[in-house]
């Protein structure tokens, strides 16, 4: 029996908005809401200074939201105490504590960190251009993100395309992707909550990354507003190169004990005409305990994720299909072939 | 044919299109497959057309190009050329696109055939419209890719020298082969054999398995739709399966080897070899190559693949061999 009380899914926290909401203060009225003063990150003179001031500012937020949050945790045992719940575990009858009063021997907490794909690439998007190989100024790059590229489609095509993204195969990024991971963990959890126990870290959101979307403006790794936000501790969707060898590898940048709150890989799995599948399954797994994943969302790819994938192929360029026994990037397949392997997917159910 | 058409400079490196990981279709298990470029055959049905040209190559999608520009200011030799106003007589093969910044119409025109593949306007390019067939890659490099499949895979199968045709590169074949076997790494090895002897034997030693390519029983089939006969290719087969094991691939093309006479011939050849020979794996034709076709700017010579019945038919004709026989 569970002996287990975790508070979560009371705050997705959209990264990629947060950078948004630094470096345009103005509209965003939330950091003078919370008496929050702002270090400007865009008023960085290096990337580092500009770093700090994202991840500052964060904790700072983040700390406001735990307070919040404690807040109301205080009088959940008068507003809604469980007995029956509580009657379930046993230390809650050994103690005779309500599990809203910190009962249960676990009492964690955990906000989650939504869009780390995005909010990496961003950051070392800004890093390159702005402070490394100098091609935009600051200014340049805000006013980029501010019209939504608007006329500038090699720009947004070059942020895409040219600088190296989190789950391919470069050392410099795997080493910035494994920094921002560790102090988001930092940052995110070791606060204590009103029932004894602490926040911790996590990275899921099963389905919410797809509602956040629409409110996410453009962000500096070429994404337009509105787009898809990485999922999970996923790479970004349109990041090319990314089959099953390069996301297990990405994970290493990961210490996943610093996640104990979850931190959730997504994988599509090929659509195969005959069964073979099931051995790729198997090590798939295997490779995902080895690289000392946390939690593996398996997805085989229905017929609307093709349809979409059609229509919009630069955020599904890593979705593999199987045609006669090869797999191949649905997106560099034919439109004749696409609509035969949609066709089959139809038939399969 | 000769050792010297090897188009590597030195033997620090090879000369490959790609590295693919996680590759389902080179042999047992999950393997990490090396893509060689160069290859003495040209079949008709080829799908990895990028392979066969020794020297390097520039693909361009068009669909990809948003007529920036940008490779026009980088090529040494001014190849590419951002025209505004032109006839379409005037057009050399090129696209038509609508300018992102300045809403004109843009043509995009390229002289492909005066092409150096410094790859500079792909390095360049935003958009990635531009690829870069063909990289001289060091082999301490190649070998370190290699190598992350045994560290991410507790069920790493191993890795495959594929291509082109590997082993015109045998020298960097055997290198790279070495070092995996050093580290107990399995060693796949895919050749077609159109080959002096000496060369596949040069690499038996550290090879595990030979993934064969078969493309048709007939001397004149073969001639007709590869280019050479395959006497040579037969009588190494032969030598090949007493020493090794080999399993042997054929992509079925309806009408070029599906036929009876060539299955016949293909049973004749097949049983005469060695116990060695492990498994035929029957291959259907696919056209997954043919943006890579348009991309290197030619059309995609056009097959067709056999229907299940043909496909079943031929199962039962292999199975005659007495060899694990599958279709792939
Ligand atoms: S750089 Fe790329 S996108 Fe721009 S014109 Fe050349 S091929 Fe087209
Ligand atoms: S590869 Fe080099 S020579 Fe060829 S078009 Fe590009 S820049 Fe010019
Ligand atoms: S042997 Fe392979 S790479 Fe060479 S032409 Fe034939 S199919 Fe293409």
């Amino acid at each position: 029996m569970s002996n287990e009380c975790n508070s979560r899914a009371f705050l997705y926290l959209n990264l990629p908005q947060m950078v948004s909401g630094m470096l345009f203060s103005e509209e965003f009225d939330f950091w003078s809401r919370e008496h929050i003063v702002l270090k400007r990150p865009d008023e960085a003179d290096t990337f580092e200074g500009f770093y700090e001031a994202v991840i500052y500012n964060l904790s700072q937020f983040l700390f406001a939201c735990a307070g919040h949050y404690n807040r109301f945790e205080q009088i959940w045992a008068e507003i809604n105490p469980m007995p029956l719940f509580s009657a379930t575990m046993q230390t809650c009858i050994d103690k005779k504590m309500d599990v809203t009063r910190g009962g249960a021997r676990y009492n964690s907490s955990s906000f989650s960190l939504i869009g780390i794909g995005t909010f990496i690439d961003s950051l070392y998007a800004i890093r390159k251009v702005v402070y490394e190989e100098r091609k935009l100024t600051m200014e340049q790059m805000k006013e980029l993100l501010r019209t939504d590229f608007a006329g500038q489609e090699a720009w947004r095509l070059y942020l895409q395309n040219k600088v190296p993204k989190y789950g391919q195969d470069d050392e410099e990024m795997a080493s910035f992707a494994g920094r921002v991971f560790r102090d988001l963990a930092v940052h995110s959890s070791g606060m204590p909550n009103a029932r004894g126990g602490y926040f911790e870290a996590s990275l899921f959101a099963f389905f919410f990354y797809d509602v956040l979307k629409e409110h996410t403006w453009a962000t500096a790794d070429g994404r337009h507003a509105g787009q898809r936000i990485s999922r999970g501790c996923n790479p970004v969707e349109s990041t090319k190169e990314i089959d099953a060898a390069t996301l297990m590898q990405s994970l290493r940048s990961i210490d996943f004990k610093d996640y104990p709150g979850c931190a959730v890989s997504y994988l599509e799995m090929p659509i195969s005409k005959n069964a073979a599948g099931t051995d790729v399954f198997v090590r798939i797994l295997e490779a995902f305990v080895h690289c000392g994943g946390n939690a593996l969302d398996f997805n085989v790819v229905d017929k609307e994720t093709l349809l979409q994938a059609k229509k919009d192929p630069d955020n599904h360029r890593n979705l593999i299909v199987r045609v006669c026994g090869y797999s191949a990037p649905f997106i560099s397949l034919s439109e004749e072939l696409q609509d035969e392997v949609i066709e089959r997917t139809m038939r399969n159910g | 044919m000769r050792l010297s058409s090897e188009p590597c400079a030195t033997a620090e490196t090879a000369f490959i299109t790609n590295i693919q990981h996680f590759s389902l279709h080179d042999g047992p298990g999950v393997r990490t497959t090396v893509f060689f470029k160069g290859c003495n055959l040209h079949c008709a049905w080829c799908h990895n057309p990028e392979t066969i040209s020794s020297k390097g190559q520039v693909g361009f999608d068009v669909r990809r190009c948003i007529g920036c520009g940008t490779c026009g200011e980088v090529c040494p030799c001014r190849l590419h050329k951002m025209k505004t106003r032109l006839h379409e007589t005037d057009v050399i093969g090129c696209v038509k696109k609508e300018s992102p910044n300045e809403g004109e119409d843009v043509r995009h025109e390229w002289l492909r055939k005066e092409c150096l593949a410094c790859g500079r306007c792909v390095e360049a390019c935003p958009a990635n419209a531009l690829e870069l067939y063909g990289k001289h890659v060091s082999l301490s490099e190649i070998e370190k890719e290699c190598m992350r499949g045994k560290k991410n895979f507790p069920g790493f199968g191993g890795v495959t020298f594929s291509g082109g045709e590997c082993l015109l590169q045998a020298r960097q074949v055997f290198y790279l082969a070495s070092k995996m076997k050093a580290e107990g790494i399995s060693v796949c090895v895919d050749t077609a054999l159109h080959l002096p002897w000496d060369t596949v034997e040069g690499v038996l030693s550290v090879t595990d398995l030979f993934l064969v390519d078969m493309k048709a029983g007939l001397s004149d089939t073969h001639k007709k739709y590869v280019g050479v006969s395959n006497e040579r290719i037969c009588e190494n087969l032969k030598r090949l399966t007493q020493l090794a094991d080999c399993w042997v691939r054929i992509p079925v093309v309806h009408g070029v080897n599906d036929t009876e006479e060539e299955v016949e011939a293909m049973l004749n050849t097949l049983g005469g070899m060695g116990e060695r020979l492990k498994k035929i794996q029957l291959l259907t034709y696919h056209t997954l190559g043919e943006p890579k076709y348009r991309a290197l700017g030619t059309d995609m010579p056009r097959f067709e693949a056999p229907d299940e019945k043909r496909q079943e038919w031929m199962l039962e004709e292999f199975r005659r061999t007495g060899v694990c026989v599958e279709w792939n």
